[in-house]
C-alpha cells in the first residue's frame, strides 16, 4: 500500500514549468529521502502535494492514501493527515507557540489535561524552553530552534504523512540529532517520513529505506542509501547520467 | 443642591467666555457642537442596575467588566448621574475615596488644583465647552502607599440621543499607591446623533503607578472625544490600554502624558479596530522632560469595511537620558478602507534616545499559507494572524477580562467584509 502517489506531475510557477512529467511512490510507514541539486524542483514537489496555490499543476495528479486530492484545497490535505515543514519558516507576530501547538493539539481531539500534558512531553523531548511558549512564532528564533518548532508541530499533529524539507539545513550538530531523534520517533509512532536533504550528515543519525535523487527532469529510486555517499563524491550530474555505479564506487 | 465653590464657578465663566474664539480640535472628523444637547435631560433615578431598561443594561453587558466579581469597586454612569456605585470594602482600603466628581468639587477646595491642570481647557472648543458645561464623572483617589490590588470600574453609557456627554474625572494616586482603573463607554442602539466626550486627568505622585484601561464600544450612531491627559511625578509609572474594539461614527482619542518627574515611565498601547464607515483618529503622546524618563508607545489599527483610520504617535523630549520608542502598525484588510499612520519623534537635547518602527501592509502570503499548511481554512489563518497583529494579551489584563476582549475581536474580525 502507498501512502502517497505521484502520477506524472508537471508544475509551473509563474508560468515556467519547473517540474516535468514526475511519479513516485512511497509505501505505507517507510522512510524517504529524496536528494538533488538546487533548483531541480524538490520544494515545488512539495509545495505541489499540499497545494500552494502559487503552484499550478498543469497535469498528472496525487493520490493520498487511496484519494485523488490533486484539486482539493491545501488545509484539506493536511486534515487527511500531511504535515509539511519549511526550509526557512516565518516568523508569525502575534501568534504564541504554545497557543499554536494547543490548536494543533485539540484537533487530535485530546482533553484538556491531554493537550498540557502532550504539550510538555514535546517541548521537553525537543529541549524547547518552556519561556518559548509565550513568545511569538519563531520572532527571534535561531535558525536551530526554528526547526526544533518545527518539529515540535510535528509532533503535535501526529500526521500519517510528514514531508520535511531540508529540516537539517542550517543547525547544528545538537539539533541535527534532536531532529533525528525526531524523525524516529515519528517513525516509531506509524508516521511515513519524506525528507529533502542536501547533506548525508543526516543519514548517521536515520536509516531511510530508500533515496530519490531528482534533476534533469526525472526521478530515480535506490534502494541502497549508500547512493548518498556517492552523491557526495561524485556529485548529482555524474549520478543522475548513471556514470558512476554504487557497487564498484563506494568503499569505506 | 449645594453651591458650587467659587473658583470653580470662575473657572466656568472663563471658559465659557473663551469657547467663541477658541480653534476647533486639530484632529478628528469635523463635528457641529451646537447639535449635541449639553443636557440629556432623562434622568434615571435608581441606584441599582438591575432597574435600568433593558437596552441601557444590555449596553453596560457589552462592557463585560461592570458584571465581573473580580473588581474592587464600580460606578456606572448613564448620561450626567452617577447611578450606581458599589464598593468591596475588602477589597478597597481606608484612604481611598471613590465618588461623583461634583460631590468632590464641594468637599475638596484643593480640587482647585488639579481641575483643568493636566488638560489645557484652552486646547480647542471641545475642551473650551467642557469646562463651561462639564456634568458628572468620578473622583478617585488614592492615598500614600495605599495599593488597590484589584481594578475599579468606571463606566459611562450615553443614554440619550442628540446629546454630549461631558463627564470630567479625575483620578489622583499620592506618592507610593497602586491603582487600575477599567474605563468602558457605551451607548444603547436606540441613541442616535450622540456624542460621547469623556474627559479625564491622571495625576501619578512620586513613585506611585496607574493602569488605565478604556473600552470603547459604540455603534454606528454615535461620537466620541474622549480626552485625556496625565501627569507622572518622580518615579512614577503610567499604563494605558485603549481598546477600541467599536469605534462608532467617528472617534478621536489622543492621550497625552507628561513624564514630568525623573525616572517615570509610561506605557501607552491600543488597539483599534475600524468597520463599517468608522472615522478614526486615535493616538498617543508622551513628552519627556523629567531626566532620565521613559516612554513606550505601541497602536495597532486594523481597518476593515469601509473605515478610515488615522494613527499618530509621538515623542517629545526635552529630557536628558530619556528615551521614547514608538511602534505604530496598520494591517488594512479592505480595498474600501484608509490607513494613515504619523509617528513622530522630536527631541530638543542630544542626550536622547528615540525610535520608531513603522508598517502598514496586507496579511503577508506566505505566513498565510504558513498557517493555511498547519490545516486551518483561509478564513481561520487570517483571524489567527488578526488576533496575532492586535495582540491583546499584550495589555497584560486581568482574567476574565482578557477572555472577552479576544471573543468580542473574534467576533468582529468574523463578521467583518474584507
Amino acid at each position: 500500500m502507498f501512502i502517497l502517489e505521484v502520477d506524472r506531475l508537471t508544475v509551473a510557477v509563474n508560468n515556467r514549468i519547473i517540474i516535468k512529467d514526475i511519479s513516485l511512490r512511497i509505501p505505507e510507514k517507510s522512510f524517504s529521502v529524496l536528494m538533488g541539486p538546487n533548483a531541480s524542483g524538490k520544494t515545488t514537489l512539495i509545495m505541489s502535494i499540499i497545494g500552494n496555490p502559487r503552484y499550478k499543476i498543469l497535469s498528472g495528479k496525487i493520490i493520498f492514501n487511496g484519494e485523488n486530492i490533486t484539486n482539493i484545497p491545501t488545509y484539506e490535505r493536511i486534515k487527511k493527515g500531511i504535515f509539511v515543514s519549511y526550509q526557512a519558516p516565518p516568523t508569525i507576530k502575534g501568534v504564541k507557540l504554545g497557543f499554536l501547538l494547543k490548536l494543533l493539539l485539540n484537533r487530535r481531539g485530546l482533553s484538556k489535561t491531554e493537550v498540557e500534558r502532550e504539550l510538555r512531553n514535546i517541548i521537553s523531548f525537543l529541549g524547547i524552553p518552556e519561556s518559548f511558549l509565550k513568545r511569538d512564532l519563531n520572532l527571534g528564533f535561531s535558525g536551530g530552534e526554528r526547526k526544533r518548532v518545527e518539529m515540535a508541530q510535528l509532533m503535535a499533529m501526529k500526521p500519517k504523512l510528514a514531508l520535511l524539507d531540508e529540516i537539517d539545513t542550517g543547525v547544528d550538530v545538537d539539533s541535527m540529532k534532536i531532529i533525528a531523534g525526531t524523525i524516529n520517533r515519528v517513525l516509531n509512532e506509524g508516521t511515513t517520513v519524506f525528507l529533502i536533504t542536501h547533506y548525508k550528515n543526516i543519514l548517521s543519525y536515520v536509516i531511510p529505506d530508500r533515496v530519490f535523487v531528482m534533476g534533469n527532469n526525472l526521478i530515480k529510486e535506490y534502494q541502497d542509501i549508500k547512493i548518498a555517499k556517492l552523491i557526495e563524491r561524485c556529485g548529482y550530474g555524474c549520478v543522475l547520467k548513471g556514470k558512476c555505479d554504487i557497487e564498484d564506487d563506494v568503499y569505506e | 443642591m449645594n453651591s458650587f465653590p467659587q473658583w470653580f464657578i470662575e473657572k466656568r465663566k472663563f471658559a465659557e467666555k473663551f469657547i467663541e474664539k477658541a480653534p476647533e480640535p486639530k484632529y478628528g472628523l469635523k463635528l457641529d457642537w451646537n447639535k449635541f444637547r449639553l443636557s440629556a435631560e432623562k434622568y434615571y433615578r435608581t441606584m441599582n442596575i438591575d432597574d435600568l431598561p433593558p437596552e441601557v443594561k444590555g449596553s453596560l453587558q457589552n462592557l463585560v467588566f461592570p458584571f465581573s466579581k473580580n473588581i474592587a469597586a464600580n460606578i456606572v454612569h448613564v448620561n450626567e448621574t452617577l447611578i450606581y456605585e458599589k464598593i468591596v470594602k475588602e477589597m478597597v482600603p481606608q484612604g481611598v475615596e471613590i465618588t461623583n466628581i461634583e460631590d468632590a468639587i464641594r468637599k475638596h477646595d484643593w480640587l482647585k488644583n488639579y481641575w483643568f491642570r493636566a488638560f489645557p481647557l484652552t486646547l480647542n472648543k471641545l475642551s473650551a465647552i467642557h469646562g463651561a458645561y462639564s456634568k458628572g464623572g468620578a473622583f478617585i483617589h488614592v492615598g500614600e502607599n495605599i495599593k488597590v490590588k484589584k481594578p475599579i470600574s468606571s463606566c459611562f453609557v450615553v443614554a440619550s440621543s442628540r446629546y454630549a456627554q461631558l463627564s470630567h474625572s479625575i483620578v489622583i494616586a499620592e506618592p507610593n499607591s497602586e491603582i487600575h482603573i477599567l474605563t468602558g463607554c457605551t451607548a444603547p442602539l436606540t441613541v442616535q446623533d450622540s456624542l460621547h466626550a469623556g474627559l479625564t486627568e491622571v495625576y501619578v505622585k512620586k513613585n506611585a503607578r496607574v493602569v488605565s484601561t478604556m473600552i470603547e464600544y459604540w455603534h454606528q450612531k454615535v461620537h466620541s472625544r474622549p480626552l485625556k491627559a496625565v501627569i507622572v511625578e518622580d518615579g512614577g509609572e503610567y499604563i494605558e490600554n485603549l481598546i477600541m474594539i467599536k469605534p462608532g461614527l467617528s472617534i478621536q482619542a489622543y492621550p497625552t502624558v507628561i513624564l514630568k518627574g525623573k525616572n517615570s515611565s509610561t506605557i501607552l498601547r491600543g488597539i483599534v479596530i475600524g468597520t463599517d464607515n468608522s472615522d478614526i483618529d486615535i493616538g498617543e503622546a508622551a513628552y519627556l522632560v523629567g531626566e532620565n524618563s521613559k516612554a513606550r508607545l505601541i497602536t495597532r489599527g486594523l481597518a476593515l469595511d469601509s473605515s478610515y483610520i488615522k494613527q499618530r504617535t509621538k515623542v517629545w523630549s526635552k529630557a536628558p537620558k530619556s528615551s521614547g520608542y514608538v511602534e505604530c502598525s496598520g494591517l488594512i484588510l479592505s480595498d474600501k478602507a484608509k490607513l494613515e499612520t504619523y509617528p513622530t519623534l522630536q527631541t530638543l537635547v542630544k542626550d536622547t534616545e528615540l525610535y520608531h518602527e513603522s508598517s502598514i501592509g496586507r496579511v503577508a502570503e506566505d505566513q498565510l499559507f504558513y498557517l493555511i499548511s498547519r490545516g486551518f481554512s483561509e478564513e481561520e489563518a487570517t483571524a489567527l494572524m488578526i488576533r496575532g497583529f492586535l495582540d491583546p494579551d499584550m495589555f497584560d489584563l486581568p482574567e476574565p477580562l482578557l477572555s472577552q476582549v479576544k471573543s468580542i475581536i473574534d467576533l468582529i474580525v468574523r463578521e467583518a467584509k474584507m
